[in-house]
């Protein structure tokens, strides 16, 4: 990896400032990237065992007990072996937490948020370079935070990455730091609400970022409609952070206080009984945080998805040789998932206890919200219909991504039928769906867009081959661990269960709860094969020069990887990035006037 | 293999249930557990390996996982891994709802897979240069359509369902929308979730139906019955609950039923059960209904687990109620009053 300020004679800002404490959008996106797959090792390793925990519930963790450090203090004398089920609760929610707050958003809006945007629209930098700073560095208490939870008194928290009231928000007794509903909602959630302040400040410091560059520096003829997808699609994303962090991070403010100073936010009138214990009378409402909760989480759902979205459409089209198929019915449907999203957060409260009638308002906008993403699918496959497809670890993994996202939507109208998710809702079906859109689309993307990039980034190409491997791997391995998810959701068996042998009508699930078991394990090993590709072509991978795959956008413009200031003089843009195919001197003409 | 351990408790567990005149199954998920993770990962790498020479062995790779997931489903549906045995007409009617979207689904998915999957196949363009189109209005206005049309109707063919399952009918409600207090109930009863068990007190069958049941629920009357974790009724009956919770969230989850509902703490939130099955056979024996816990609510939520009994008839359900109103008796009252401090749950406050 050569030096990033190479080209820039007479500046050099010291190993600190370059690498550390930088101000530069490409370092900051790779201290994203590189801090993500850190992530993704340790929320890996959670879902591990809480894997583990529910194919083996009655087993002993024998090994690895002594394998990682500070496990043994979770396996009491009195579970033989086994961890606690407090242990079990306190697995997953850390899981989703770091998967979602720590590597999904940050890879896709933070490392390729920040890399991406300005060499696309060919601008220098951001527009605000030491609030980027800041927003990366914002991710790491959030971790620190997160982590040390496991450690303090009660152990992290256990009330799952929803954090409903009155188990996650009762008030912690005066002088002592134990929750009286929870052993494992005590300090622990504590440090989880302000590990998720942390992250969502440095997600709402990125998103006004982006939203002023894409806005005010974007290169002279880069209109807003020559824009490609991924800027359009970070654009939307960053508008969608800006618009519902705030109620986040008020909620979370007032769970804290709740639960630290005694407040009653969250807390009924009458009260709430724990076995021997009251807390006395209350005046709020527990739905409340739930509405806030989720005009939060839903709206950050497609914050998950649509910069991948918006990436695959990037990737398709180079590799296929051919356009990509309705430029503009590709951004407005990204327009009116966002505008959407904002209504339907009731679709994770039909059970709730909000009025049903407020039901059918939710389902209405959650079906509704299905169309848009139905005419991305049938664009995307039409732009590979007809094409001369190049078969790169990218264009697989974007490939992978098309046909698994189609999962993910169409069981998302399983659960947008108010009266089906009744029976499905808190099953094993909401785990299937989720991991559908989420690992196996948007992770799916996140890996054929650090392939496809990964030579802008380090002047090196990853190797094809073995990435290649990968994605057989991972496609086939993740399709065995989350695809008989749904049939158990359908058949009834709850989410988050300890021991599910405890119910005689979840018994013959078992065998499959095992099969899913040992696929996620050969998974995780699987991924290994990712990052050893990513470290090792640092520093092995064949060189690369500026444009490997003969792409049209800005980026590729610039040299690999580019200089300080991205691009010796301001690109001029004359035309829309997907010129592919055709019968011209050259099967691509980039998006300036001179190559 | 994976994990050091003595307990067996697992092992010998029933396998998938066969039902009668179903073919026979391609394997059996009990056996194959273990070995067909490996088997699937060995043809993965075999296609990779085909791939580095041929490069249609993509469209193999995903034809095969695809057609993977078609087969579990078929096949699970055909093992009796899939809903529930239903227990209620409107159980039904949910179940007939699944299948539609199923089979409304299971079209897209085939036909965008197919595509995608053609696409692996497809013969390169001629002149080895794909037509540099750009869209085509009268496609986009196809797929616009179609798919909006199809989602229209399975939003409005849901609405009566829905309204059905959570007792709406225009007029006086209850409590914000939900069953109207008018609504005639055979039974009355109160399920009031905690840390970890359900509480059941009974409206005696043979004081008249109380006007108000938001009032009595809230007002515990010497005359009640209670149990813990069972729910018994008779066929036929339409039951009443009023779910509350006295400490977090719970879910009350009847799989049977296809019936989920909320607890939330401050609320009493009413809901009916039309029972039109027993889960009593002619011999007596009871086929086990459970009753489970769907909205995490601490480390035991996965122990929050009850029965349900739906007797032949009310004579039936008169017995159950009366002997156990004749322990109750027997007992202190004060023993069966709610709410009853639970100490061994709390040691390690
Ligand atoms: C066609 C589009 C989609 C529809 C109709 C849909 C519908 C739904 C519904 C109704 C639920 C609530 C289910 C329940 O809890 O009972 C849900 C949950 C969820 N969806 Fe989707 N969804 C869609 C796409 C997506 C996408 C694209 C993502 C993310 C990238 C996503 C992520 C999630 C997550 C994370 C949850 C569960 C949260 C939890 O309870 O932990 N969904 N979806
Ligand atoms: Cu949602
Ligand atoms: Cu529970």
């Amino acid at each position: 990896m050569s030096h990033p300020n190479a080209l820039h004679a007479g500046h050099h800002p010291g190993f600190v400032r370059t690498y550390i404490f930088s101000t530069d959008h490409k370092m900051i996106g790779l201290q994203y990237l590189f801090s993500s797959l850190f992530f993704l090792l340790v929320g890996g390793g959670l879902a591990l065992l809480v894997r583990l925990q529910v194919g083996y519930p009655n087993e002993s963790l024998g090994l690895l007990t002594r394998l990682i450090p500070g496990l043994a203090r979770h396996i009491p004398e009195s579970w033989g072996g086994r961890m606690s089920p407090e242990f079990y609760t306190m697995l997953f929610t850390m899981h989703a937490s770091v998967m979602i707050f720590l590597v999904i958003i940050p890879w896709l809006t933070g490392a390729f948020g920040n890399f991406l945007i300005p060499l696309m629209i060919g601008a220098r930098d951001m527009a605000f370079p030491v609030l980027n700073m800041l927003s990366y560095w914002f991710m790491w208490p959030a971790f620190g935070l997160l982590m040390a939870s496991f450690f303090v008194d009660g152990g992290a928290s256990g009330v799952g990455w929803t954090a409903y009231p009155t188990l996650s928000s009762a008030a912690l007794p005066d002088g002592t730091l134990a929750s009286p509903a929870a052993r494992h909602a005590g300090l622990g959630q504590t440090f989880w609400l302000c590990a998720l302040l942390f992250a969502g400040s440095s997600s709402l410091m990125g998103s006004i970022n982006y939203i002023t560059t894409v806005l005010h520096l974007r290169a002279p003829g880069m209109s807003l409609l020559r824009m490609p997808l991924t800027v359009w699609s970070l654009f939307i994303t960053a508008i969608l952070q800006a618009v519902a962090l705030p109620p986040l991070t008020v909620a979370l403010i007032m769970q804290l206080s709740d639960k630290v100073f005694g407040t009653v936010f969250f807390l009924p009138p009458g009260g709430a009984q724990f076995g021997a214990w009251s807390t006395g009378a209350g005046g709020g409402q527990p739905l409340l945080w739930q509405h806030l909760f989720w005009f939060y989480s839903h709206p950050a759902v497609y914050i998950m998805i649509l910069p991948a979205m918006g990436m695959v459409s990037d990737i398709l089209p180079v590799f296929a040789r051919k356009p990509l198929f309705g430029y503009r019915p590709m951004v407005y449907s990204m327009a009116s998932i966002a505008g959407l999203g904002f209504i339907v957060w009731g679709h994770h409260m039909f059970q709730s206890g909000m009025d049903p009638r407020l039901g059918t308002g939710f389902m209405l906008a959650t079906i509704l919200i299905a169309v848009p993403s139905a005419v991305k699918t049938f664009n995307w496959l039409a732009t590979l219909w007809g094409s001369d497809i190049r078969f790169s670890a990218a264009m697989l993994n974007a490939m992978g991504f098309v046909s698994m996202f189609v999962i993910g939507g169409l069981s998302g109208i399983f659960m947008a039928v108010t009266p089906v998710d009744v029976h499905i809702h808190d099953t094993y079906f909401i785990v299937g769906h989720i991991h559908y859109v989420l690992f196996l689309s948007s992770l799916f993307a996140l890996y054929g867009a650090t392939h496809f990039w990964y030579p802008k980034m380090f002047g090196r190409m990853m190797s094809e081959n073995v990435g290649r491997l990968h994605f057989a791997l991972t496609f086939v391995l993740a399709n065995c661990t989350f695809y008989p998810m749904h049939i158990l959701g359908i058949g009834g068996h709850p989410r988050r269960y300890y021991d599910p042998t405890l119910y005689e009508f979840l018994q013959p699930m078992q065998s499959l709860n095992r099969f899913m078991t040992i696929s996620a394990i050969l998974l995780g090993f699987a991924q290994l094969l990712f990052l050893a590709n990513f470290f090792l072509s640092l520093f092995l991978g064949k060189r690369a020069d500026a444009n490997p795959w003969g792409a049209n956008t800005l980026e590729w413009q610039a040299p690999s990887p580019p200089p300080h200031g991205n691009f010796a003089l301001p690109p001029v843009v004359v035309r829309g990035p997907y010129e592919y195919g055709g019968d011209g001197p050259q099967d691509h003409q980039p998006q300036t006037a001179s190559a | 293999m994976i994990t050091e351990g003595t307990s067996t408790k697992v092992s010998g567990l029933p396998g998938t249930v066969e039902i009668a005149g179903a073919p026979p199954y391609l394997f059996e998920w009990s056996e194959s557990a273990h070995w067909l993770p490996l088997a699937i990962t060995g043809l993965a790498l075999i296609a990779w390996i085909v791939s580095l020479r041929f490069k249609r062995a993509w469209a193999a790779l995903f034809g095969f996982t695809l057609a993977l997931m078609a087969l579990w489903t078929l096949q699970s549906a055909r093992s009796g891994l899939w809903l529930p045995e239903s227990a209620s007409l409107i159980a039904d009617e949910v179940d007939g709802l699944f299948h539609l979207v199923m089979a409304l689904t299971s079209i897209f998915y085939l036909l965008t897979q197919g595509v995608l999957i053609w696409t692996l196949l497809q013969p390169a363009p001629p002149g080895g240069r794909a037509a540099r189109v750009h869209g085509n209005h009268l496609l986009e206005l196809v797929w616009f359509t179609v798919p909006t049309g199809l989602l229209v109707y399975i939003a409005l063919v849901q609405l009566p369902t829905w309204a059905k399952m959570k007792g709406q009918v225009p007029g006086a409600y209850l409590a914000a929308g939900y069953q109207p207090a008018s609504d005639p109930a055979d039974l009355l009863l109160t399920v009031t979730g905690r840390q970890w068990e359900w509480r059941m007190r009974y409206h005696s069958p043979d004081q008249p139906m109380p006007v108000n049941p938001l009032f009595w629920a809230a007002t515990p009357a010497a005359e009640d019955i209670h149990a813990v974790n069972e729910l018994h009724a008779w066929q036929g009956a339409k039951v009443r609950m009023m779910l509350r919770t006295t400490d977090v969230i719970h879910s009350f989850f009847l799989p049977q039923f296809r019936f989920k509902q909320d607890m939330l703490p401050g609320k009493t939130i009413p809901a009916l059960l039309h029972t039109d099955r027993s889960n009593i056979e002619a011999d007596g024996t009871e086929r086990v209904w459970e009753i489970a816990c769907a909205e995490l609510c601490g480390g035991n939520h996965y122990r929050m687990r009850g029965k349900v009994v739906i007797h032949r008839d009310k004579k039936e359900f008169m017995d159950w109620l009366n002997r156990q109103k004749a322990s109750q008796s027997e007992r202190k009252e004060s023993a069966a009053a709610l709410p009853t401090p639970k100490p061994e749950a709390r040691e390690n406050q």
